[in-house]
């Protein structure tokens, strides 16, 4: 009931309140002039507003609080707006003419195995060397042995080469007793080595072949079998022939193509397992083997064909056109020859290749060029034609994507000077407010305490006043190189260092206030009042220094910004792929960038000169504002 | 007068032991692995010139720098050197760190020299104009350029001058002493000063540029307040001429200040420029020690810092010796 009478009365009150309002805004038009020390007349004014008047009135420093704020619209609100960050690459499509595929005859000889045994493995690892010493002779067949084994390898054309054995080690047998210890024995063999170790004989024969036991140690004892010059057992076809699949990814056996490479040198038909294959002569100088429902299976070609990473993945349709065009080269000895073919090419608005339903490339009808290259004696006709490819956008020219184009490592330039100048603009002020602190904090206890406290103080300010600032984070700068340390704690060290070497002038200008404010009437009321010291100074004397700390740290906000650049500017500063407005000049600093890329380091700099004049300025009409004294 | 200046000095004398104290434990302190990995690679590019292995990189540092005993010990020894003159061989540049410092500081004084004679030409009469038509055009003019000028980086207005007068125009180098056609052998005194002269053009008008604000600004605000003085009040009232107010009256007190702390800078033209001197590759002491301290030379770092060190407390004790001399009233504290 109470609180109810409570509020009726207020509002009362109120409606009291508001009629009185009402005359007097009547009363108002009635033109009575006013009397001069008529309370009316006088507009009473804060003092934080006078100062705000008086900072209003003042054009230069308007200007400059209309270039911060754009400057911190444009850094710290800019990028949620903008559709890239700082570290976007962008990459852009290009036309180069790069190789598609690569053409040439083998350079080695590829070795088939006919047997698969131990002979054959010795010698698929010598065959290389005899076809060597063969071709140094210029004759057509020789032979050769290694160790207990021999050979006879015999030329069949340019392209294929057979390897006979005819002395071969069979394997090892048990010194005391015959019996087999490894390689494979018939079982006439067996026995015969068995009688012969009985009848301590080291030679014996067996049908037409010769058996020699040669003993190694008491337990063991090699077997090498020589096979007379008629009776050759083929056991390696060496072949610079290429054999191609019709049908991309079949997996052809050796033992199949050891019958083809037979098959050819006979000239005819053969069969495998069964079926009956036929050959061809195909386009070029190919050979096409057909199957049994003439289907073609197997294409034989001197030529080896592979995409330019090495993989085998043309099919044979592009193998055969390549070499019907190599094999025409060739003949005629020209050095350039085109044709067309459909191929895979970059969707240049995707970016990516195109696939069909099947999981097919998407082709497209290309020119395609080759041309001959001849390394250390090695010809191969290399298959060229302009593929689109994806490639970093370096140095994009302006362009309605990228305002400010983009710079040498793909970044959008306008993103980074928007994420640069937050980086500038935090680096000011944690480094101001840094040394504000430590200054305020100094200065106050050295301007306060006076004495032996203050000579202490101020000597230490002296000290650091004396070291310089630039060569010491130039130093440091070159640490943190060496310590490769990650690009925030670099920032972070940096704000810290330059804030420790930047405090002395605050901490002279506190000290200097407090020495003839501490001897005011107002500090003696406060002492008179019983106030702790730290309340006395925090409370009462550092807000009367606010004005000149003001504007200080305004002004020195413009300091810190410069020297911030001028370190990122020299890449001692903060690092990629962080961006300030000094790297990004810095990464076009060489004398070419500098002449070709004005448009990305000719705005940075009017950046960084636009904000530091504009603290400069605004740092001049608070100056003015809080002081006018000082304007006159 | 003579009390102050020792008193003076010998305070000096103490800022510079703790300021450099402070300067050698950053250096001490450096990691180890740093020292080590500079001086093998020094050793390891010195080495095929006959130069010094790694070994005895580190025991000259450590016989003239003291870095294998602890801070203060180490301390002493390098200031027992350093008071001598001794600061050992430069890393980086292979010879005595003051050879070095002798054979470039002249570049850097003459280029420092030519900039500060024109800073006071251009800057003190355009500080006087505006403060006499304050709040003129003039005025408004002198106040904006003067901060433009504070607030340009360095290597902005060194970039902007390459691009326009070097590349665009083509009349001057872009950077380096000396021009492609020079030759040391077949050039005259007088065509090797004319050369380098050429070369310092730009550099100077960079350290013009960016130095002339302060001192405008500075001139204008003294000005401002001798001419509110009542002196000037009673110089107007007895008729003198307005040449004769300004010329006589008020310049003359402005002086004082504005030598106080021209003087303090003198000191400062054997520092270099630090930044201007690495952009154009003048060989003078800024970009000397610019290579050394990016390339971890320790002893030719220590002397700069030395060398800056000295000069800073040199320069306070000109303006203050020159305050005291142009105000007595100083004298009695």
């Amino acid at each position: 009931m109470a609180e109810y009478k409570q509020n009726l009365l207020n509002e009362k009150l109120k409606q009291k309140e508001e009629e009185e309002k009402r005359n007097a805004a009547a009363h108002a038009d009635d033109n009575k002039p006013l009397a001069l020390d008529d309370a009316q007349r006088i507009k009473v004014l804060s003092p934080s507003s006078l100062v705000a008047k008086r900072f209003f009135k003042n054009k230069l420093a308007l200007v400059g609080l209309a270039i911060l704020i754009f400057m911190f619209a444009m850094s710290f609100i800019g990028p949620l707006f903008y559709p890239y960050r700082q570290t976007d690459k962008f990459s852009t499509v290009n036309a180069l003419e790069l190789d598609y595929a690569v053409c040439g005859e083998l350079t080695s000889f590829t070795k088939y195995l006919v047997v698969n045994d131990d002979a054959a493995k010795d010698a698929k690892l010598l065959v290389d060397s005899f076809i060597k010493t063969l071709n140094e002779k210029g004759e057509n067949s020789g032979e050769f042995s290694r160790g207990n084994s021999s050979f006879i390898i015999e030329k069949s054309n340019d392209y294929l080469y057979r390897v006979y054995a005819t002395s071969f080690v069979l394997g090892n047998i048990d010194a005391l007793t015959g019996a087999p210890k490894s390689g494979e024995f018939t079982d006439e063999e067996k026995d015969a080595l068995a009688s012969a170790i009985e009848s301590r004989q080291t030679e014996f024969d067996l049908g037409s072949r010769h058996y020699v036991i040669e003993k190694k140690s008491k337990t063991l004892a090699v077997v090498t079998v020589k096979v007379p010059a008629e009776e050759k057992i083929e056991v390696i076809l060496a072949s610079k022939l290429v054999l191609d699949a019709v049908k991309t990814g079949t997996n052809i056996s050796e033992s199949f193509k050891v019958a083809v490479l037979n098959a050819l040198d006979t000239g005819s038909a053969f069969e495998y397992e069964g079926a009956t294959y036929t050959f061809e002569t195909g386009e070029g100088d190919n050979v096409v083997i057909k199957d049994a429902s003439g289907n073609p299976y197997v294409v034989l070609s001197h030529y080896s064909i592979r995409h330019a990473s090495g993989e085998d993945s043309f099919d044979i349709d592009f193998k055969n056109r390549v070499a019907e065009v190599v094999s025409g080269m060739e003949k005629s000895g020209e050095k350039f020859a085109t044709f067309e073919y459909d191929v895979p090419q970059l969707n240049p608005e995707t970016k990516k290749y195109d696939v069909d339903e099947n999981g097919n490339y998407v082709l497209e009808r290309e020119t395609l060029s080759v041309t001959p290259k001849e390394t250390a004696g090695e010809r191969r006709y290399y298959v060229t034609y302009s593929q689109r490819k994806e490639v970093i956008d370096i140095y994009g020219a302006p362009s309605a994507k990228h305002i400010l184009g983009t710079d040498g490592d793909g970044y959008d330039v306008f993103s980074r000077i928007m994420y640069g100048g937050r980086v500038s603009l935090i680096v000011g002020f944690v480094v101001v407010i840094l040394e504000t602190i430590l200054g305020v904090i100094m200065g106050g206890i050295a301007g306060f305490f006076g004495g032996w406290v203050d000579t202490l103080i101020m000597r230490l300010v002296d000290i650091f006043y004396c070291i310089p600032t630039m060569p010491i984070m130039i130093i440091l700068a070159s640490l943190f190189d060496q310590l490769q340390m990650p690009p925030y704690n670099r920032l972070f060290w940096m704000m810290v260092v330059l804030g420790i070497l930047g405090w002395s002038g605050i901490a002279r200008l506190v000290r200097g206030q407090i020495l003839s404010l501490r001897e005011q009437e107002f500090m003696i009321a406060a002492e008179a009042t019983g106030l702790k010291t730290s309340r006395r100074i925090f409370k009462h004397l550092v807000p009367n220094v606010m004005p000149q700390l003001i504007v200080s740290m305004t002004m020195g906000l413009g300091g810190v910004i410069l020297t911030e650049s001028a370190l990122s500017y020299l890449g001692l500063g903060v690092k990629h792929p962080l961006a300030t407005w000094g790297n990004i000049i810095n990464s076009v600093s060489t004398i070419d960038a500098m002449k070709s890329y004005t448009y990305i380091w000719i705005p940075v700099g009017v950046l960084i000169c636009l904000t530091v004049i504009a603290f400069n300025f605004v740092g001049d009409g608070l100056r003015d504002a809080f002081d006018p004294r000082m304007k006159r | 007068m003579f009390k102050f200046i020792v008193r003076r000095l010998l305070l000096s004398v103490v800022i510079f032991f703790f300021a450099m104290f402070l300067i050698y434990t950053l250096i001490y302190n450096l990691p180890s692995s740093y020292v080590e990995t500079t001086a093998r690679e020094l050793a390891a590019a010195s080495s095929k010139m006959g130069g010094k292995t790694y070994k005895q990189w580190l025991d000259q540092l450590n016989e003239q720098y003291g870095m294998n005993k602890g801070v203060v010990r180490g301390y002493f020894t390098w200031l027992g050197s350093a008071v001598k003159g001794e600061f050992g061989t430069s890393w980086k540049w292979n010879m005595p760190c003051t050879e070095k410092f002798s054979s470039c500081i002249w570049n850097s004084f003459f280029l420092g020299l030519i900039s500060f004679i024109f800073e006071i030409i251009i800057a003190i009469p355009l500080g006087v104009l505006a403060a006499r038509k304050q709040y003129s055009i003039t005025d408004y003019t002198v106040t904006c350029v003067s901060l433009i000028g504070i607030s340009l980086p360095t290597f902005f207005v060194a970039t902007l001058l390459k691009l326009i007068f070097a590349v665009k125009l083509r009349w001057f180098d872009i950077s380096g002493m000396h021009s492609r056609n020079y030759i040391a052998e077949n050039a005259t005194q007088l065509e090797t000063i004319l050369d380098i002269a050429k070369h310092f053009v730009l550099p100077a008008i960079t350290l013009i540029v960016i130095s002339i604000g302060g001192l405008m600004r500075y001139t204008r605000t003294n000005m401002l307040e001798v001419l509110n003085a009542d002196y000037i009040r009673t110089a107007r009232a007895k008729g003198l001429p307005e040449s004769k107010v300004i010329g006589y009256h008020a310049f003359r007190n402005t002086l004082i200040p504005v030598v106080t702390i021209l003087g303090g800078s003198l000191p400062g033209l054997f520092s270099g420029a630090l930044i201007t001197e690495t952009l154009f590759a003048i060989d003078g002491i800024g970009y000397a020690s610019y290579y050394s301290m990016v390339g971890g030379d320790i002893p030719f770092t220590m002397f700069y810092l030395s060398l800056m060190s000295v000069l800073t407390l040199l320069g306070n004790l000109i303006s203050d010796i020159l305050y005291a001399v142009v105000d007595p009233r100083v004298r009695v504290n």
